[in-house]
């Protein structure tokens, strides 16, 4: 079986319930956000397979490929992902509609707060 | 560092007690500069937590008449674009504002929020004012040459007059360090800018500009919800959706997915919209009043 045919069967990441479980364990999403990330992955585009298919079997993969001058490393470092799992969704956006991947990818992050919680230990943190 | 109970009795005889828990003596082996700004650090974090006055505050104090003073300079201007319509009756721009139908009054604002910003903080005027504490008796004069809590300080002054333009109140405007560049806080009305994304030495001044717009653009959204009246030119749907958004609000994910949900909720849309005008508009502003 090809990494396409693998990836579309559903059966590339073993159990559904098991790779829930490892991708909720992996990024602390719920089952509903760690059900979707599962399809986005079962969905990049073919050229990211590999890539993917790797990771989740534990293989070495590749940090520095470029896509569009955004490879794993620099997403991570530039702190759009924390975990290389949703590094593969950009990847796969810069892959498909590059110009709206690089927009979003240049835009500062700014969201609301309502965890003033939050808000006080980045204050901290700044602080020490 | 651990002492017999002697050694700590006559080591606490000898060092007094210290409020910041022993930081200023921390920094005592760093440079003036860093020092200043690490102290600086410290004092934001006082004054976010417990709103006690201090330097910034003075420097932005909502009942500081000069701010009022300043905008009206701004309006009065023979060159400004947003005091055309001024000098037809001579009246002080807030008296105006009311007799404004509801798109000119929100063009009105946008076009002498621009100005202001452009003349009176994000220039060499404001730079200088922003540093004008320093004990050394140096000034900035372009933005890379302001130390972080400068640049706080002149976000703060910005929020001082955009709010009293706006006819909302002023966000503190306080610096942490998180995974985003800005935020901004509906319940406590609270900007909160990231330090080394935004105020560090290095950054972007635009990039900087834009961030701290989008949460103004926030704050109003707020304002504008709460308070109908005074943003006659919001339309109640408009306003519907903004309220109804608030209340059920996606944060940014990880995955692109995520993000681009987020990206299209209606209040993160118009924020976006706005910060790029009104970050426009101040760059216009300010190549204009340097080719004059």
């Amino acid at each position: 079986m090809s990494d396409e045919e693998q990836l579309k069967s559903d059966a590339w990441m073993g159990e559904p319930a098991w790779a829930l479980e490892r991708i909720m364990t992996e990024t602390g999403r719920d089952p509903v956000d760690a059900e979707r990330l599962r399809r986005e992955l079962a969905g990049v585009d073919v050229s990211l397979q590999a890539q993917v298919l790797g990771w989740w079997r534990g293989s070495a993969i590749d940090m520095d490929r470029e896509v569009h001058g955004w490879s794993i490393r620099r997403l991570l470092r530039a702190g759009h992902c924390t975990h290389v799992i949703a590094t593969f969704t950009w990847l796969d956006g810069l892959l498909r509609f590059p110009e709206e991947t690089l927009q979003m990818l240049s835009e500062p992050r700014c969201e609301l707060i309502f965890d003033e919680a939050d808000r006080a230990a980045a204050i901290k943190r700044k602080a020490h | 560092m651990i002492l017999p109970v002697e050694r700590r009795e006559e080591y606490n005889r000898l060092m007094p007690e210290r409020e910041d828990g022993g930081k200023a003596l921390e920094q005592a082996s760093f440079s003036r500069g860093q020092r200043e700004i690490g102290q600086q650090a410290i004092d934001d974090s006082r004054f976010a937590s417990s709103n006690a006055p201090d330097r910034d505050e003075r420097l932005s104090s909502p009942r500081d008449a000069s701010f009022d003073e300043r905008i009206a300079r701004c309006a009065a201007d023979e060159k400004s674009l947003a005091g055309e319509s001024l000098k037809k009756d001579d009246a002080g721009w807030r008296v105006s504002l009311d007799k404004m139908d509801p798109a000119a009054r929100r063009e009105y604002r946008e076009q002498l929020t621009g100005e202001v910003l452009a003349k009176e903080v994000f220039c060499k005027a404001g730079y200088e004012r922003a540093s004008s504490d320093r004990l050394d008796g140096t000034r900035a004069t372009s933005w890379d040459q302001l130390h972080d809590p400068e640049k706080l300080a002149a976000f703060r002054d910005a929020e001082q007059l955009t709010a009293r333009i706006e006819g909302r109140e002023p966000c503190p405007i306080t610096a942490s360090e998180s995974e985003r560049d800005g935020g901004f806080n509906p319940k406590t009305n609270t900007i909160d800018l990231d330090h080394p994304k935004t105020l560090a030495y290095g950054n972007s001044e635009e990039r900087a500009m834009l961030t701290f717009f989008h949460e103004q653009a926030h704050a109003k959204q707020r304002a504008a919800v709460e308070n109908p009246d005074a943003f006659p030119e919001v339309s109640a749907s408009q306003r519907e959706e903004w309220r109804e958004n608030m209340e059920n609000y996606k944060p940014g994910g990880e995955s692109k997915p995520e993000k681009l949900e987020y990206r299209d909720q209606p209040i993160e849309r118009d924020a976006r919209a706005e910060a790029s005008e009104r970050l426009a508009r101040v760059l216009h502003e300010r190549r204009r009043t340097a080719e004059e």
